[in-house]
Formats: structure tokens, sequence, C-alpha cells
């Protein structure tokens, strides 16, 4: 007798023969537009993710946010994101709900000003899930930080929504002020 | 074209209190993601350590939570090593996601999650190398037995 999951995996894998994970495209920071833009993304994969190194041209030895918008959307109440969030100078460990607002903010990243020196960068790794289905907002999972200084930094894990059923086409990720640095790189992906 | 990727480069099972050391590919790849699974028991302290370089000052911040309230801490005075979080004992599987790691322009980040005392823990690490790494060990802090349990390591390329 047949065990269920083992005739849908088989199915599935029959349906969609590039099941797998996929690098589909690279942007990079040049210290001169505050974003890295993806455009005409392939709609033939279940889900996106994004991982990146980050910084701002900011001269400061602070963190800000990296954000992130889908189609070119800056409507004032387009997106919601939730937190939960630390940073040195708290020294307390938060949680935040920014609705409505004009963006998302998946992760942390450092100004260009670090006490660590000029090398320094930031991580994050986000999740777009389903970013092509056009009957449902869109949810999105951030995990990132940074350091700015020896023992002075900040990371956070984040839940956003794209108040929008229409399939994410382009996506556009980069710094809330100052531009987006030398040392910023993102990686596309997409898996099934 | 998209490349496929997310490829297996090497996994084993853990003996002793060191995995010994990992060379890293050092071509083919930008990121490194390591998943730890051991199921051993005890109470030492699980540490990584990079290119053997007991010279870096290791900066960290570390966010959890537990039904008891939440833990943050950051802190610069562990050098050299990458813990396996505040809490977190060897017995405790997490993940590491080594960005860019054979860039030799900027420090090296790392973001782990590991399952711990203190709850599923996130922890951003710097390490303040520009210069590639090459290769990792997996040890316990005080030389105690792994117990039974195991390392994979996966590479990540990008388009």
């Amino acid at each position: 007798m047949p065990i269920l999951g083992t005739v849908a995996s088989s199915i599935l894998s029959y349906l969609n023969p590039s099941s797998g994970y996929f690098s589909i495209a690279t942007g990079a920071g040049d210290n001169s537009s505050p974003s890295v833009n993806f455009s005409n993304i392939p709609q033939t994969y279940k889900h996106l993710q994004i991982i990146a190194t980050t910084k701002n041209t900011v001269g400061t030895s602070d963190w800000d946010a990296l954000i992130m918008r889908f189609n070119n959307d800056s409507g004032a109440s387009s997106y919601i994101t939730a937190t939960y969030f630390y940073y040195v100078s708290a020294n307390v460990a938060q949680y935040g709900v920014t609705n409505p607002y004009d963006r998302m903010v998946p992760s942390y990243l450092p100004m260009n000003g670090s006490s660590i020196g000029s090398a320094n960068v930031g991580c994050a790794v986000i999740t777009i899930m389903d970013y092509a289905n056009p009957n449902k907002f869109k949810s999105v999972l951030g995990k990132g930080g940074t350091n700015w200084g020896n023992g002075t930094g900040a990371n956070l894990w984040s839940g956003s929504v794209w108040k929008s059923t229409n399939p994410v086409t382009s996506i556009q990720i980069g710094a809330q002020a100052g531009n987006f640095a030398n040392g910023a790189v993102v990686g596309l992906y997409g898996f099934n | 074209m998209p490349t496929q990727t997310y490829d297996p480069i090497a996994s084993a099972s853990f003996s002793g209190y060191t995995s010994g050391t990992i060379n890293l590919p050092t071509t083919g790849y930008t990121d490194l993601v390591l998943i730890i699974n051991n199921a051993g028991s005890g109470g030492d302290n699980g540490w990584i350590t990079l290119n053997g370089d007991a010279s870096r000052n290791i900066s960290w911040a570390v966010l959890g939570g537990t039904s008891g309230g939440s833990i943050s801490k950051s802190s610069s005075g562990n050098p050299s090593v990458l813990y396996s979080l505040v809490g977190a004992q060897y017995a405790n599987p997490g993940t590491f996601h080594f960005f860019d790691y054979r860039n030799s322009g900027f420090h090296k980040q790392i973001l782990a999650e590991v399952s711990s005392s203190y709850g599923v823990q996130l922890a951003q690490y710097t390490y303040p190398n520009t210069s590639p790494i090459t290769s990792m060990e997996i040890r316990t802090q005080t030389y105690s037995s792994m117990g039974t349990g195991s390392w994979s390591l996966y590479g990540i390329t990008r388009a």
C-alpha cells in the first residue's frame, strides 16, 4: 500500500521538476544608490529568499533599518512589520509593531562610522512566502543583525505583511538613511 | 539562468570533544550553512573557532526568549570563538550561516539560531577579519565529550 506522503511527493516532483534552491540574481551597494532593485522576478518558484550583507553610507557608529518594498509600492499604509529586537543601548529585548507603514523593516544594518572600522558590515536572511500567489497578502520573515563596535550590536526577528494580493514581481531593498554602501551584497534565491 | 545551489559539502559524527579541523572550500561558494545536531548531554559550552585564530575579538549580540521572559546580551569579551549562544550547551542543535566567507574586503558575519535553555536564540557575530575563512573547528569549551551528535555543512553560491 503506497504511503500518501510518498505518492504526494512523487506527484509534486512530476509537476515541478525544478524543485530545489536556485540563485536568481545578485545586486550590490555602490555608495550612490539607496537600494538594490530586482525586477522581472521569475514567477516559477514557490518562495523567495534573500541573503545579504548590509551597510549604509551614514558616517556614524550606530545602527539603522534595512528596508524593503515590493513592486515599487510606497503607499503610506501598504505594509505591517512586527519585530522582536534587541540593541545594546537599550540592553533589553523588545517587541514592536509598525502598522501601517510605507516600508518593511526585515533587519538592521550598520552605519559606516563603525568603531571597528570601515570593513564592518551586517547580515540578513529574508524569506518571502508564496510570492507569486495572486489571492493573498504576502508574508515575509526576516532575521539579521549587526555590530558597530566591540560589544555594541543589534539584532532582530521580524514578520512583515505586504497588504496586496499582487504577485511580487520586483523587490527594492536597501538603506533607510544614506545610500547602500560598498560591501552590501544582496543575493536573491528561489526555492520550491 | 538560475543556478541550483545549497549543496551538501561535508558531514560527520562527533567523537570526543572536537570535530577536528574542517577545511572549507576555497572556490565555488559564497555562503556556508553549518548545522549542528548534537544529542549528547552535559553542561559545557559549544565553541566554534575560525581559521585556528586566537587573536580576534569576536563581537556578538544574542536575542532570545522563554516563557519566563527574554534574554538579550552583547559582548566582545570572548576572543576567537563563536559561543553556541548564551546558555546554550552542546546538547542543543543549531544552525550557523557564514556570509560571504571568502570575501577579502570586509569583516565576516555569522548569524545563528540555536535551541537552548533560554529558548530559541538568534545571535549575530562579527569576526573582524578581512581575510577569507578557510577552516573551522567545533569543540567544547572545557574539553568534555561532545556525546552523540553530528554536524553537516552546506554551500550556497550567488548568481
